[in-house]
């Protein structure tokens, strides 16, 4: 079971547009490979969950449209990003049935940028970096954590 | 009984015989000096109780059997990362790498600089707040967690929290995100470190257990640059190296 | 961009991104200002690399030191301690440390197009960073995270916080010769100038990627790098590092980039940094998504 997704680009997450060039370059992932106009959404349940910062990735077992188990790796935000809006990692467990959806791989291959998650009991979690870098969204929030 | 003479990084006569030695100077005075390059006197894979056999509760036996399973199934990935992809294999399991490992101390954080893979995991004994964790990392588990230690004597006394239940103790035994791992790291005599482990995590073992590591004194080195996922790609094993 | 001030007798010489103005006189209201310029003629891999899209910016994460932190070493060849790159990030060095145009031949110059142009489109060319591999010593030193030097007569060790990296400088050869197999690192070899360590790297395993936007390097490209240690007695010691790049496959003659270390004890606990739990997954292709990059 192989596919191809880019994470984790280059080791180092850098800003991608002017809109979020301002703040420190550590505390953004690009969102250049990814199709910020298209969102798809998927069924699955999670293998596992790669907490880090700047970013993570959460690596879904799903269903493809012939019915085959495939794997897919979604990145998002880190665990600061989650903790505002109330989550932890420890609410992500292995098996856990979640929805998901993402911007897909410029590339084609499965998976993306992640833009919401459902978890099993209902609590949602909203990528506001993906949402300020999809078009038509307003100007980027301020990122990263509060000045001194 | 054996006669421990302590080392301390302090004087020059101290500091000569480092530096005759090639190991660095830690800036600290009148602290115990565990700084040298070490090697595990009798290679395991399986990280044994001082006494009795791992007390496991019925959920960790249910998951020891599962890992047994799997690894008689040769399905590494699913439950041994560090086998299947060279993940970070954690605290406690790197004091158990066959190869070699450097301590440095300095500024009051000791760095345990391993030949496996370029591998650090370190003990904060600096008394010193955390540094600013601006992306909150802290929130999520790691393979290595955190490590507070202070010193009682000769003895590094050191507590390991918030790790990843990703990792194993060491080949087949498991653990939650709960686990509690504290360490008693001295020098038994001037070439033999010892590591006495205890294992707290009540999900899978109903009480804490200990494990004792020794270790010896090796030559300075330029330790050759290992890229486990080098030798994963090439179908080598990955953890340990040999 | 580097500025460099030459005071002779009568006049004053400011050399700026490679323009040379010249102040005759002893200044205020009678000075003659002279502006020598000498034609710039660019190549045509000048004129390539100048046309490529421009690079990101890089933010500086400098915080002052505490005013209780412990301090270097009083020698000067003592390195000792934990530094960090905390100036901005050049994503692409563009220009050497004098504010001159990085020497490109025709050959260096499509490759930093490719790669550009590939990270551009999304679809990047695998790299060290990217899959989790040693990126080479100027990379590793560059990103804005702590390392700490650990330093005896015969082997200096720069354990990094980013990539669990380590390079080693080789100060006796004959202890520590090269080693059989070719490292990404390369084999580092140093020795004392006065006050100034000067390292020369080379017998890199694969070719470099200087930077995000990929700067090259080859396989047979040599580094030269000068380490001082500066403490202006102004509770801001750092270490300054040039990096002379000596590969004749990509450029027309040698050149020199910049960077300085800030000194900071705080940042000798490093975060734990694990690529090997996402680059190591055995569901994952081995260039993780990445291109594989055209031979040249």
């Amino acid at each position: 079971m192989t596919h191809r997704s880019v994470f984790h680009r280059l080791g180092l997450c850098v800003a991608a547009g002017a809109a979020i060039a301002a703040a420190p370059a550590f505390a953004h992932h690009s969102f250049n490979a990814y199709d910020m106009s298209k969102t798809e959404t998927v069924s699955g349940s999670i293998k596992e969950f790669r907490w880090g910062a700047p970013h993570s990735s959460m690596v879904l077992i799903y269903l493809d449209k012939d019915g085959k188990q495939q794997v897919m790796s979604v990145v998002s935000g880190s665990p600061l990003a989650f903790s505002k809006q109330g989550l932890a990692p420890r609410d992500f467990h292995r098996g856990d049935k979640v929805t998901v959806t993402y911007h897909p791989n410029t590339s084609g291959g499965p998976g993306g940028a992640m833009a919401s998650l459902t978890l099993p009991d209902g609590k949602t979690y909203k990528d506001s970096e993906a949402a300020a870098a999809a078009p038509g969204a307003g100007p980027a929030p301020p990122a990263g954590p509060p000045q001194k | 009984m054996i006669k421990s003479r302590p080392r301390h990084v302090t004087g020059a006569v101290v500091a000569g015989a480092l530096l005759a030695a090639g190991i660095a100077i830690s800036a600290a005075a009148a602290t115990p000096d565990l700084q040298g390059v070490w090697k595990l006197a009798a290679p395991t894979k399986t990280l044994k109780p001082v006494s009795g056999s791992v007390p496991f509760t019925a959920q960790g036996r249910k998951q020891y059997e599962e890992n047994k399973r799997l690894q008689a199934k040769g399905d590494y990935d699913d439950y041994d990362i560090t086998l299947s992809r060279c993940n970070n294999a954690g605290v406690p399991r790197l004091m158990m790498t066959p190869e070699r490992f450097k301590i440095w101390q300095r500024f009051g954080i000791v760095t345990f600089d391993f030949e496996w893979n370029r591998a650090l995991r370190q003990i904060d004994a600096s008394g010193q707040p955390p540094r600013e964790d601006m992306l909150g990392r802290a929130l999520a588990t790691t393979m290595t967690g955190t490590s507070k230690g202070h010193w009682e004597g000769d003895t590094l006394v050191a507590e390991t929290t918030n790790l990843s239940d990703r990792t194993l103790l060491d080949d087949l035994v498991p653990h939650t995100q709960d686990i509690k791992v504290i360490e008693h790291l001295r020098l038994v005599d001037p070439d033999t470190l010892e590591d006495r482990i205890t294992i707290d995590d009540s999900a899978y073992f109903k009480r804490p257990w200990d494990a004792v590591l020794t270790y010896k004194r090796q030559p300075a080195a330029v330790f050759p640059e290992d890229v486990c996922l080098d030798r994963v790609q090439a179908h080598q094993a990955a953890f340990p190296s040999r | 961009m580097m500025t460099e001030f030459v005071w002779r007798s009568g006049f004053k010489r400011l050399v700026l991104a490679g323009v040379t103005v010249l102040a005759l006189g002893a200044g205020g209201a009678g000075a003659q200002i002279l502006v020598i310029q000498p034609p710039i003629v660019l190549t045509p891999a000048d004129t390539l690399v100048s046309e490529l899209p421009p690079p990101q910016p890089g933010v500086s994460n400098a915080t002052p030191l505490a005013a209780d932190a412990p301090m270097p070493s009083a020698d000067p060849r003592d390195l000792g301690g934990t530094w960090i790159h905390d100036q901005a990030l050049a994503f692409r060095m563009q220009r050497d440390m004098y504010g001159v145009l990085v020497p490109y031949n025709m050959d260096g110059a499509k490759v930093l197009e490719r790669r550009v142009v590939s990270l551009n489109k999304g679809a990047p060319y695998t790299n060290a960073s990217a899959t989790c591999r040693p990126p080479g010593p100027q990379w590793q030193r560059d990103l804005n995270m702590p390392f700490q030097i650990f330093q005896s007569p015969d082997v200096i060790e720069f354990v990094f916080e980013e990539y669990h990296g380590r390079w080693y400088v080789i100060m006796d050869p004959a202890k520590a010769p090269p080693p059989r197999q070719k490292e990404y690192m390369g084999y580092s070899v140093g020795h004392w100038s006065g006050d100034t360590l000067v390292v020369e790297s080379s017998g890199f395993k694969q070719a470099l990627w200087m930077d995000v936007d990929g700067t090259p390097v080859s396989a047979n490209g040599k580094l030269i790098q000068r380490i001082r240690k500066v403490d202006n007695a102004d509770h801001a010691p750092f270490l300054e590092i040039e990096t002379t790049v000596v590969d004749p496959t990509y450029y027309t003659r040698p050149w020199t980039v910049v960077r300085t270390f800030a000194w900071q004890p705080a940042l000798t606990s490093f975060s734990e940094y694990n690529c090997e739990e996402q680059i190591g997954d055995p569901t994952v292709d081995a260039d993780a998504g990445l291109i594989p990059e055209p031979k040249d």
